[in-house]
């Protein structure tokens, strides 16, 4: 997939959305929340497939009922905070059956994370001992690399589920479009689709 | 190539199975992720092996295969639970000694048998028992390699351990009433109406283990339970994210009660999607497991089990805008689950069952999984 130059600058939530079309997702389970408006925002320019559940525990449920019957790895994301913390039995449950989930939550800029500030939570901190592994994004040029690794880490060996964490600004930087290609050194994930 | 198991290791496996006499292959949910049930059929059918799996293994041969035990544990068949306590080979797959299955008690687990054990993770190989052959790889890859192995070797000579396992099975049949409004009537008959592509989603309670014992599941990745953490809960999205992903399937949700009210307001996400989803509410108005829990092991002094103040579930299935159906006695089963599936969209059938009902058979905590009630 080349990325048309020229265009208008794509932000870390563009991004983001075509790395995980990259990974072959067409279908994520959410639930929006305010630090993840940048993403919503570029959600209505994405082709994927946006389910709004009623809960953040059934957006887990739902990936997870979705990765178990289909194989595929399941996505969901939901805001910073209480969004975060009520994935926290979907995520716990995925892990104990080995179900590959890449998690998304948003989280407060960066300037405020450790300062109690609205709606945060130190979820990677929070997640740590149920996930397979956990990223907080520090730089918007790093998203493509984040998510690969995540959903070869999400889907191979013994499966389980991998969070990463957005913080606003991140998602609203503004980058370089995504390089055409990408390979992981020391792991046989090529620039294929999720299996 | 990553994932392949040990050659030495897999010759090993292949020289102790073909010298056992009483084999059993525990299969657990590393089979269903690792595509490993058709080689897995392939060897049980080859080497006249018995077949126990896990919850999370259930879907890994189909229901009425003829070596299919039936599930090994807590609430497992007894002739499952009687094999693996006597057998002289273990060969575990994918599968990680969950004390679901062993009662916690696994120097007590298998103690007759050799016991091979594959498995993707280091980390489960010798964790909760002893084990002879440890083989670190993809359950798959590595059944493969064993299958072909064990051409150089003779099969087993299985004939009298057969005669001990169908006597136990024959001897032990999954026992309901059907002259009542029973679970497993409901069960069953869900099970004869729905072609082998249905999806079977669960909640976590006594109706999931009602589903576990008694749904014909025919196919991997059509049982799809709350295993390790036993949320309640889990069923109504899980269904939801089953139904978006295969939606041509049918998809059965089994819940009850207490789980149902765990997530119902999926309901909303159900209609809002019009997801077909057949939910099949089993309402007995207590918390059915914790209930039994104290039935059996507590004097029957009930506490905190009883869901006076349940709602409507018709009505509010309803107010969804899904259709509701509930039926209270056992006349009624078939043609409602007929009607609900004849129904377009989603529908909400809630079978009025009695509190009574129990799980069986069941192992006493901190039993050896052999002693278990109501056999």
């Amino acid at each position: 997939m080349s990325m048309n130059e020229g265009e208008k600058r794509l932000n870390g939530a563009d991004i983001l959305l075509k790395a995980l079309e990259r990974e072959g997702v067409d279908l994520i389970f959410g639930y929006p929340g305010g630090v993840f408006l940048p993403l919503y925002d570029a959600l209505l320019d994405s082709p994927i497939r946006h389910i709004l559940a009623r809960h953040e525990q059934g957006v887990a449920h739902a990936a997870d009922g979705y990765a178990r019957v289909t194989g595929k790895v399941g996505v969901c994301l939901a805001t910073s905070g209480p969004g975060a913390t009520n994935l926290v039995t979907g995520i716990t449950n995925a892990y104990m059956d080995s179900i590959p989930l890449v998690v998304l939550t948003g989280q407060v800029v960066t300037g405020l994370l450790g300062t109690d500030s609205f709606q945060e939570a130190d979820i990677t901190g929070i997640t740590t001992p149920i996930t397979k592994h956990s990223y907080l994004v520090k730089d918007a040029r790093e998203i493509p690399r984040i998510v690969k690794e995540a959903f070869y880490l999400a889907g191979t060996g013994r499966p389980g589920p991998v969070l990463i964490d957005l913080p606003k600004d991140i998602l609203a930087m503004e980058i370089e479009p995504l390089p055409a290609d990408m390979n992981l050194r020391g792991s046989s994930a090529g620039s294929g689709r999720q299996r | 190539m990553p994932g392949q198991g040990d050659s030495a290791r897999i010759a090993e496996a292949a020289k102790a199975l073909s010298e056992c006499r009483k084999p059993v292959i525990y299969a657990g949910g590393g089979v269903i992720t690792a595509g490993a049930g058709g080689v897995l059929r392939q060897l049980a059918e080859k080497a006249s092996l018995p077949v126990v799996t896990t919850l999370m293994g259930i879907g890994c041969l189909p229901y009425e295969h003829p070596n299919l035990l039936g599930m090994v544990g807590l609430h497992g068949a007894v002739a499952a639970n009687y094999a693996v306590d006597d057998c002289d080979l273990l060969l575990a797959v994918g599968v990680r000694f969950d004390d679901r299955v062993t009662s916690g008690l696994g120097h007590l687990f298998a103690t007759k048998a050799r016991i091979i054990h594959i498995d993707i993770d280091l980390a489960e190989i010798a964790k909760v028992v002893r084990t002879h052959i440890p083989i670190v790889g993809d359950a798959r890859l590595v059944l493969e390699e064993l299958l072909t192995v064990l051409e150089g070797f003779s099969a087993p000579r299985v004939t009298a351990w057969w005669e001990q396992l169908r006597d136990w099975k024959s001897y032990y049949p999954v026992r309901y009433d059907r002259d009542r409004l029973t679970p497993q009537l409901v069960i069953e008959c869900m099970g004869e109406l729905a072609g082998e592509d249905t999806m079977v989603i669960t909640d976590v309670g006594q109706h999931q283990m009602w589903a576990a014992q008694v749904y014909p599941i025919v196919k991997s990745r059509n049982f799809v339970t709350s295993g390790g953490l036993g949320t309640m809960g889990f069923g109504l999205p899980a269904a939801m994210g089953a139904q978006i992903a295969r939606p041509n399937d049918l998809v059965f949700l089994i819940t009850g009660d207490g789980s149902f009210q765990m997530c119902i307001q999926e309901l909303a996400t159900i209609a809002h999607n019009k997801l077909p989803v057949k939910i099949v509410l089993l309402n007995n108005g207590v918390l059915g497991m914790v209930r039994q829990l104290q039935k059996f092991f507590y004097g029957e002094r009930y506490s905190q089990t009883d869901l006076d103040g349940n709602p409507d579930f018709v009505k509010v299935a309803e107010a969804y805008g899904i259709r509701g159906i509930r039926v209270d006695s056992h006349e009624q089963v078939r043609s409602a689950i007929s009607e609900g599936l004849k129904h377009p969209g989603p529908v909400l059938l809630e079978f009025m069952i009695s509190r009574d009902d129990d799980v069986l058979p069941i192992v006493p905590p901190g039993k050896p999984i052999t002693e278990m009630l109501g056999r």
